[in-house]
């Protein structure tokens, strides 16, 4: 393997560079937004204001999910607060009742009109039921 | 005489870790995917975490060996564990890229989306980044200096780690919080998950363990992307023990 002196040194400093450029925006991102990604129905209350974009984490209440040509909807709490989500469109097919759920869309009161929803799952691994 | 009889043995060793790779890899194939049931939540995408575990974990042995390679440098002044610590970090790099490919396709699985920049997410970019710049400041090292530099780099990079692993604690996350090493008692786990997710662990640590103590026997990292060729390079196989 052949490699010119000045050739490796200088792709040695690019990438250097380059990864030092990309610490240095993860960090400046970090410090701006913070490293929270998501806040609870009772945290994004209480800091009020009307059609704010928001980006909100909590259980998907048992019995709540409703599904119609028109869209989709639930209820996320954090065991305190409630707020109702409203999706244009099909939830993924993973959404269960009592599993956590992340939504990003804009909060109007207590009713989130979402964008998109994410779906978290929790770190407990175990067969389906009547296997084992 | 001595150093003849070193080098057989450390052959020998070699071998045997080779085999015990294969094989043990053999092992985690095929309980990850024929024995070990689908997860009653997340079905067959749940085995995903049979390679994105082990790959996240052989990482951050990786980084701790870059760390203990990298200390007697920074503390005396020492040249020769430094293509142990390339070997290392090169491994952990890809590793690291192999944790956020499979993390990637089980997140779109299962969250619903290939990426997000949850605070997981961010700081394992973080990780790997600090190792990119790490070889590139260890290509980059003239001398004693350049070469201590560059180690404090090898050796304050590990503080990435316990950052990307208890992130999921200490930040509100999309991803879920450690099941097996967790501070305090872990999640539940179905005792045949568990047992695959240790042999797959076994497997992919001895996978590199083979495959770092290659590349830093032969040559120093000759065949690196971010290979410079330095004149001290040329120093006689190392008999590197694990």
């Amino acid at each position: 393997m052949k490699m010119a002196l000045p050739r490796g040194r200088g792709r040695a400093w690019a990438v250097l560079v380059v990864a030092a450029l990309g610490l240095a925006g993860l960090l400046a991102s970090a410090a701006q937004d913070g490293l929270t990604y998501w806040g609870t129905p009772s945290e994004l209350l209480a800091q009020g204001g009307q059609d704010r974009d928001v980006r909100l984490g909590g259980l998907v209440v048992s019995g709540s999910v409703a599904q119609d040509a028109a869209g989709a909807s639930f209820v996320l709490t954090d065991g305190a607060t409630d707020v109702t989500v409203h999706y244009a469109g099909a939830l993924p097919a993973a959404v269960r009742e009592g599993e956590g759920a992340v939504v990003e869309g804009v909060l109007d009161g207590r009713v989130l009109h979402a964008r998109s929803v994410l779906l978290r799952h929790s770190n407990e691994y175990r067969p389906p039921e009547g296997t084992s | 005489m001595r150093d003849n009889r070193g080098h057989v043995a450390a052959a020998r060793g070699r071998g045997a870790l080779a085999l015990a790779a294969a094989l043990s890899t053999a092992l985690a194939l095929v309980l990850a995917l024929v024995v070990a049931p689908p997860d009653a939540v997340q079905g067959d995408a749940q085995r995903w975490m049979y390679l994105h575990v082990p790959a996240a974990w052989s990482a951050y042995l990786c980084f701790a060996v870059v760390l203990l390679a990298c200390l007697p440098v920074v503390l005396r002044g020492a040249g020769r564990p430094l293509p142990v610590a390339r070997a290392a970090a090169e491994a952990g790099v890809v590793l690291t890229a192999v944790t956020l490919a499979t993390g990637s396709v089980w997140g779109a699985q299962t969250w619903g989306s290939w990426w997000v920049w949850d605070a997981r997410v961010t700081t394992t970019v973080a990780m790997g980044l600090v190792y990119v710049a790490f070889l590139a400041a260890l290509a980059l090292a003239r001398g004693p200096g350049g070469r201590r530099a560059a180690g404090a780099v090898g050796v304050l990079g590990f503080l990435m780690v316990p950052v990307v692993h208890l992130s999921v604690v200490w930040w509100r996350t999309l991803h879920q919080p450690p099941t097996v090493l967790a501070p305090g008692t872990g999640a539940p786990i179905a005792p045949v998950m568990a047992w695959t997710l240790g042999v797959s662990v076994l497997a992919c640590t001895l996978l590199t363990t083979v495959v770092v103590l290659e590349r830093a026997g032969r040559g120093a990292g000759q065949g690196s992307p971010l290979a410079v060729a330095e004149p001290d390079q040329a120093r006689p196989r190392l008999p590197v023990a694990p």
